[in-house]
């Protein structure tokens, strides 16, 4: 149940980081979710997709990497590829 | 034809707590804690365990000898603080709305304005849910779970996490012990076989049986803590 307000803790997380890193969104997030973290993927992946509307993650998909132990971690963020104009 | 020129995807590592925000406003308040000298307790269970009675007849008790006082969080009423009230000691409610648990932001705004030094503990009801809580730390010193006898011997085995994150687990309305057939030892296997090392007590709020214990727990912590307080 508490999902939503995990999603809304990672989405301002990754926000944070993306910030102080590139100008533009992530394409994806990845995520270590433990299985004595108390949070459901699931669950989380459903709180995230309605979370996100509305941020500048709107785009952005989750990954989810399942853990045996407690962590909640975002672990990594995915930047797009560069174009470059010829 | 050949395509634009294009960089690789970039994966950064962040490697960052998803709840960071979350155990920075916990650490700010258990500093806070310490430095007023508060012992802070906080009390998770399901919903119906006898969270309020077991804190009501331990904030009547404690009240006669030290300062009390409790944070009471709730989805909707205030039922709750009002029967606390009852023990004299102050009572603030926190009520979540539609939050199923309290997070340290919530128990920061609750305590503004609360000159806590002047208090010896500081009970934290949660509310009744023994799932959302277990991953909020709220700067507690202590942190209680609590199982009543009609709830079943295999609610540990059931919600592990919840167990798994408290210190202290405390069997509560042991008068009923009988009547429902409860099992004790089988429930002290199944705390322990999630939390190896839990301290486990038992109780009856309604006869005020294993409180002296309970209390004496309490107590002992409290001068434990202030044994280190002294230190520079």
């Amino acid at each position: 149940m508490h999902e939503l307000s995990i999603a809304l803790s990672m989405i301002d997380a990754a926000e944070e980081e993306a910030a102080v890193r590139e100008s533009r969104p992530p394409v994806a997030l990845y995520v270590k979710i433990g299985a004595l973290s108390g949070i459901t993927p699931e669950a989380l992946s459903a709180a995230y997709d309605l979370a996100r509307e509305h941020t500048t993650l709107s785009d952005c998909r989750l990954v989810i990497e399942h853990t045996p132990g407690p962590e909640l971690l975002l672990s990594a963020l995915e930047f797009p590829a560069l174009e470059f104009k010829k | 034809m050949s395509a634009a020129p294009q960089s690789e995807p970039r994966i950064v590592q962040v490697r960052r707590n998803i709840l960071k925000h979350n155990d920075e406003v916990a650490r700010r308040l258990r500093l806070r804690y310490q430095e007023a000298g508060v012992f802070v307790v906080s009390l998770v269970s399901s919903p119906g365990s006898g969270k309020t009675a077991f804190l009501e007849r331990a904030l009547t008790r404690l009240a006669e000898t030290r300062r009390a006082a409790a944070l009471v969080g709730d989805l909707a009423t205030e039922n709750d603080a009002a029967r606390l009230k009852r023990s004299g000691v102050p009572v603030r409610q926190i009520t979540t709305g539609t939050t199923c648990h309290l997070d340290a932001g919530m128990v920061e705004t609750a305590l503004a304005g609360w000159n806590i030094a002047d208090l010896d503990f500081l009970f934290i009801e949660n509310v009744g849910n023994l799932v959302c809580p277990a991953s909020f730390d709220l700067g507690e010193a202590l942190r209680i779970v609590l199982l009543s006898v009609t709830e079943g011997e295999d609610k540990p085995l059931k919600y592990p996490t919840i167990f798994h994150s408290s210190d202290v687990a405390v069997i509560t309305k042991m008068d009923l012990a009988q009547a429902v057939e409860f099992d004790l030892a089988a429930a002290q296997r199944n705390i322990r076989a999630v939390a190896p090392e839990m301290a486990i007590h038992c109780v009856s709020s309604k006869t005020g049986a294993g409180m002296d214990d309970w209390l004496n727990v309490l107590l002992s912590a409290l001068r434990a803590k202030s044994g280190t307080r002294a230190l520079p």
